[in-house]
């Protein structure tokens, strides 16, 4: 199995302060080691402030680490320029849990989807139109959605639209952080559907990274458990057993609500 | 039970007069919320869950209003809020000042339901105390951007409670939660029912939530009420499509994760 995204020993500390008072230093990371190989979709959970979406910001280049490499196909991405870091940009990409901000008000759906396309592949004209429309159609929605404006659609199709966006330059890696959290149940599910078939038809290895353990026994063969900025613990996850043992992962497990009414 | 209702609406239709017509965004919606139950309100994003909660506050947007029914609470001319119905929102930190400090919140918060100022630091620590802080004197210097969104939650429903209200609006108060934190506040929202009979209306997307707190469920669909019932006859013998879709998705998804079996469990900690 080739690792196509690595992290290695990632340090990061974020300072809080304000014009008048310094802050003190907060360390986020300490030492958080974790690598994805080539078409897996691998779950990242842990509690709330644990540092997944620091991890998964790291991971994509928008923070720079403390200490640690950050490896794309095994090279230290510190040392890319030019067309390389574009290489890199283009092949991570990321849908977040807030759909909303995730895109711009302005713009038409049919934009937001090109964008990619333009920077990445200098698509332009009929050619850029026909490969909109058929992203859209990859993720279930219609072309004629193109012409409409994010307020127009409800959270789950425009979570569609964050997905068709980040699939278009045909990434090799997907970083999904709490992707199908405030999405409501059927809209989750559906979602949850249309990314096990995109991952398994393109290749692309996902880092999902959610505190919500059904949704990863749902799409993922193996879990990582984080705890104090750390990687605890990695198991396989395998028809909704999860080989986890950690006290982060009890954690987690205990606090499972039930799926029917107790004494029902 | 009609006598120690603590919430009873009846046939409560909302509409908006944005536009040219006015739409209807809730129709034809009754529901009842005895004091110390829990009724859960579930459905989609979009249905009208939440512009029923605003109704009861008398906080519709500019725009919208109610264009039939009632909405009552039995013994009262009129539902005052904080007096006598409370209301705790999704995401926390979007509800507090971010500049005044959780002391400062209740000071106002007490200070608006007109309740005398002498005993005030006394009356937070004691509502902070009852919505489980150990050091309730500890949390009242914080800023929201100190605590975490538990912690908000918590001292949310802690002012909530300030007014002595006999109904509780949950609006989706555990969605944005991790899920240790969300059984707690669950936990929180459980024993104030049991300890003050207060009246809960659940609205959340979530069915294990429902499962969880719920003593009845109502489905609501495009603005409509499609069934009412028991939360145990809702989850096992469910009488509309709608909700065996909507059943069919969570059992989906929980039937995906085994029970995790701990071989060494018994000195499991939990939260």
């Amino acid at each position: 199995m080739t690792t196509v995204l690595a992290v290695e020993n990632i340090h990061k500390t974020y300072r809080r302060g304000s014009l008048f008072d310094r802050g003190a230093p907060m360390p986020v990371l300490r030492g958080a080691d974790l690598a994805l190989t080539k078409g897996e979709c691998l779950g990242l959970v842990g509690r709330s402030g644990c540092g997944k979406s620091t991890l998964g910001r790291v991971a994509l280049g928008l923070e720079r680490p403390d200490a640690g490499v950050v490896r794309f196909r095994g090279r230290d991405i510190s040392g890319l320029r030019g067309a390389s870091w574009r290489e890199y940009r283009r092949n991570v990409q990321v849908v977040f849990q807030n759909f909303t901000a995730a895109v711009n008000p302005r713009l038409r759906v049919g934009d937001i989807v090109a964008e990619p396309l333009r920077n990445f592949e200098g698509l332009r004209g009929p050619g850029l139109s026909r490969r909109v429309d058929a992203l859209l159609e990859s993720v279930g929605l219609s072309p004629a959605s193109a012409a409409k404006r994010p307020a127009q659609l409800s959270g789950g199709q425009l979570q569609r639209v964050c997905i068709a966006r980040a699939m278009a330059p045909g990434p090799e890696v997907l970083i999904l952080d709490e992707a199908v959290s405030s999405l409501d149940m059927l809209a989750q599910a559906q979602v949850m559907d249309l990314l096990a078939g995109l991952c398994r038809s393109q290749g692309t290895s996902c880092l999902f990274i959610s505190h919500d353990l059904r949704v990863v026994a749902r799409l993922c063969a193996r879990a990582a458990v984080m705890t104090g900025g750390r990687i605890v613990e990695n198991a396989a996850c395998q028809n909704g057993r999860f080989g986890l043992r950690c006290a982060g992962f009890r954690e987690l497990a205990d606090a499972l609500l039930p799926a029917r009414p107790i004494g029902a | 039970m009609a006598t120690d209702a603590a919430l009873v609406i009846d046939n409560l239709s909302i509409e908006t007069t944005h536009g040219q017509a006015g739409r209807r965004l809730v129709s034809d919606v009754g529901l009842r919320v005895g004091a110390g139950e829990v009724l859960g309100l579930i459905g989609e994003s979009g249905s009208g869950k939440s512009m029923t909660c605003l109704a009861v506050m008398d906080l519709l947007p500019p725009g919208v209003r109610v264009c039939g029914g009632s909405v009552r609470m039995p013994g009262r001319e009129a539902i005052r809020r904080g007096r006598d119905a409370a209301m705790v929102l999704q995401n926390p930190s979007g509800c507090f000042d971010p500049v005044m400090t959780i002391g400062g919140h209740f000071k106002e918060t007490l200070r608006a339901l007109g309740l005398p100022r002498d005993r005030n630091p006394d009356r937070a620590a004691v509502a902070l105390g009852e919505a489980g802080f150990d050091d309730p004197e500890s949390v009242l210097p914080l800023y929201p951007f100190q605590m975490s969104g538990g912690m908000l939650q918590r001292a949310m429903i802690a002012l909530a409670m300030l007014g002595g209200p006999r109904l509780l609006l949950a609006d989706e108060a555990t969605t944005d939660l991790d899920m240790p934190t969300q059984a707690g506040v669950l936990g929180l929202i459980d024993r104030l029912r049991k300890t003050r009979g207060l009246g809960v209306l659940l609205v959340t997307h979530d069915l294990s939530v429902a499962a969880r707190l719920a003593d009845r469920v109502a489905v609501m669909r495009d603005g409509r009420i499609l069934e009412t019932g028991p939360v145990g006859r809702i989850f096992a013998a469910p009488r509309h499509d709608y909700t065996r879709t909507l059943l069919a998705a969570h059992f989906d998804l929980h039937d995906a994760l085994c029970a995790p079996d701990f071989p060494d469990a018994g000195d499991a900690a939990t939260a």
